[in-house]
C-alpha cells in the first residue's frame, strides 16, 4: 500500500509539472497527399523537445538494455515458448487493463466506446477464460478499443508538454507518461501483485518479454535504417499519434505502450 | 420499334466517342500500375538465383526494378525541404543517387523475410494527381502495411513516398536529415549517408 501511496504522490507531482508545461492539445490528422504534411518549418514540427541531452542518454540507455538484455531473453523465451502461448499470455495482460480503458472512455465521454470495452472484459473474462482467449473480438465481432488515461488528458485539452524518453518504457510524452502512470495505478487496485514491489516487477518484466517475443527484430530493422536512430524514434513516435483520428474524437491516436518495441496499432 | 433500336446504337456510339476523348491520365490507375512492379519484385526477391548473388548486385537489380515506380528525384526534393533549393546540380545529383541507395537498401531489408505471403491490395485513394495505394504483406507473425504515395506524371503513377506500418519514411529521413546538415552541413550529410550505405551492405540478413 505505501508503494501505491508513494506513486500517487509521483504522479500528483508529474501532474503538477504537466499542468505547468501544458501548451494547447495538438488535434486533426495527417494527409499523406496534402504537400503541407511533407513541408518544413514552424508548422509542423516534431514533439517539443527541450530535454533532448537527456532523452538522448536514456535512449542509449534503453537501447543497451534491449540489446544486451531484453532481446536475448525474448529471443530465447520465443525458441521455448510457442507463439499461440505468447499470444495468450498477451492477451491474458491485455485483458486485464480492460477495466481502466473502459474508464477512460468514460472520461473523454465515448459513451458507446467505454460500454463495448466493459462487454470485451466481461466476455473475455468468462467465455475468454480469465482473458487468455478473445472470443470477444473472433466470436462477438467487438474489437480492441484503446483508451489510456494520455488520451483523456488530451481530450480536456491538456497538451503534450515535452518529449519524454523513459527509462525502461520508451519514448512519451509528460501528459503520456503521467497519464500511462495514473493508469498503472488505477490498474493497481484491483490486481492482486501491485502490493509488492518484487511481484510487480516481475509481473512487468514478464510482460514486457513477452511483448517484445512477438515484436522481435522490428527495433533493429528500425535502429539500422537510421541515421540518428534518436531523432527517428521521437520522428516515429510522433508520426504514429498523428495518424489518427479514427472515432471522430481527435484527441484519439493509437495509444501505444512501449513504442520501440512494437510498431503496430 | 426498329428506328429505336438504331437510336439505342447511336446514343451508345455518341456515348462511346464521348468516353473516348477522356484523357488517358483519368483512366489510369495507380494499383494497375504500381501491381505489376511490386510482383516482379517480390518475384525477384524469393527467385533461388537472387538470393545467390552478391548482395551489390541484388541492389542494383533490385533498384534498377524500383525505378520504374519509384520517383527519387521527386523523394529527394522532398526529403531536403528548403535546403533543396541551395543545392547546386552537382549535389543535387550526388544527393539523389546516394538517398536512392540508403532508400532502396531500406526497402530492400524490409521486405527480404519476404516468401511468397499475399500481398493485399486495398482501395486506393485519388487526389487530383495524388494517390495513395495501400497494401498489406500478410506475414506470418502479423500483417505489415505499406502503402504507397503516388503522383501522376504523364499518365506514369510514380511513388514519392512509402508508408511502412504507419510510419513515412521520407518524414522520418526529412528530420533527421535536417538536424544533420544543421550541424555537420551538406558534405557532412553525405558522408554519414555514404558510412550507412556500407553498413547496410555489410549485413548479411
Amino acid at each position: 500500500m505505501l508503494r501505491t501511496a508513494r506513486t500517487c504522490g509521483a504522479s500528483a507531482w508529474l501532474f503538477f509539472l504537466l499542468i505547468l508545461v501544458a501548451a494547447p492539445a495538438q488535434a486533426g490528422s495527417i494527409d499523406y497527399l496534402d504537400d503541407a504534411s511533407y513541408e518544413t518549418g514552424e508548422r509542423f514540427e516534431s514533439i517539443y523537445d527541450p530535454l533532448e541531452p537527456f532523452n538522448r542518454v536514456m535512449f542509449t540507455f534503453n537501447d543497451r538494455l534491449y540489446l544486451w538484455v531484453l532481446d536475448p531473453v525474448a529471443t530465447g523465451y520465443s525458441k521455448v515458448v510457442p507463439v499461440d502461448f505468447r499470444t495468450i499470455v498477451s492477451n491474458f495482460f491485455y485483458n486485464l487493463s480492460e477495466p481502466v480503458r473502459s474508464v477512460n472512455c468514460l472520461l473523454q465521454g465515448r459513451l458507446a466506446d467505454s460500454g463495448l470495452v466493459l462487454s470485451r472484459f466481461l466476455i473475455n473474462s468468462t467465455a475468454g477464460v480469465f482473458g487468455l482467449a478473445d472470443p470477444a473480438a473472433n466470436e462477438f465481432n467487438i474489437h480492441r478499443i484503446q483508451a489510456t488515461l494520455g488520451q483523456t488528458f488530451a481530450t480536456w485539452g491538456i497538451g503534450d508538454g515535452v518529449y519524454l524518453v523513459v527509462p525502461l518504457l520508451g519514448p512519451s510524452t509528460l501528459r503520456d507518461f503521467t497519464g500511462a502512470i495514473g493508469d498503472g495505478v488505477a490498474r493497481g487496485l484491483y490486481t492482486p501483485w501491485s502490493d509488492d514491489l518484487t511481484t510487480s516487477s516481475t509481473v512487468y518484466g514478464s510482460q514486457t518479454i513477452n511483448e517484445v517475443s512477438l515484436h522481435l527484430g522490428q527495433y533493429q530493422d528500425m535502429k539500422a535504417i537510421s541515421l540518428d536512430p534518436y531523432v527517428a524514434f521521437r520522428n516515429g513516435y510522433f508520426q504514429l499519434r498523428q495518424k489518427g483520428p479514427r472515432t471522430g474524437n481527435p484527441a484519439e491516436f493509437p495509444a501505444i505502450t512501449a513504442p520501440e518495441f512494437h510498431y503496430q496499432n | 420499334m426498329r428506328f429505336i433500336k438504331q437510336l439505342h446504337l447511336i446514343v451508345a456510339a455518341v456515348f462511346f466517342t464521348f468516353f473516348m476523348h477522356v484523357p488517358a491520365q483519368a483512366v489510369s490507375d495507380p494499383v494497375e500500375q504500381l501491381r505489376p512492379v511490386v510482383d516482379r519484385i517480390t518475384t525477384l526477391l524469393t527467385e533461388a538465383d537472387f538470393k545467390k548473388l552478391p548482395r551489390e548486385e541484388q541492389f542494383t537489380k533490385f533498384l534498377n526494378l524500383a525505378a520504374e515506380r519509384f520517383d527519387f528525384n521527386e523523394m529527394s526534393k522532398r526529403v531536403l525541404g528548403p535546403r533543396w533549393n541551395s543545392l547546386s546540380d552537382e549535389q543535387k545529383q550526388l544527393f539523389i543517387d546516394r538517398f536512392s541507395h540508403l532508400l532502396g537498401y531500406t526497402y530492400m531489408d524490409r521486405i527480404d523475410t519476404y516468401d511468397g505471403e499475399p500481398i493485399q491490395y486495398e482501395q486506393s485513394r485519388i487526389r487530383g494527381d495524388r494517390a495513395e495505394v495501400r497494401t498489406i504483406i500478410e506475414f506470418k507473425d502479423g500483417d505489415i502495411p505499406i502503402s504507397y504515395i503516388m503522383q501522376l506524371r504523364d499518365a506514369e503513377w510514380m511513388a514519392y513516398d512509402l508508408i511502412v506500418e504507419n510510419i513515412s519514411l521520407v518524414r522520418n529521413y526529412m528530420e533527421q536529415l535536417r538536424s544533420i546538415l544543421q550541424r555537420n552541413g551538406f558534405d557532412g550529410l553525405i558522408q554519414q549517408i555514404n558510412s550507412k550505405i556500407a553498413q547496410l551492405q555489410a549485413t548479411k540478413k
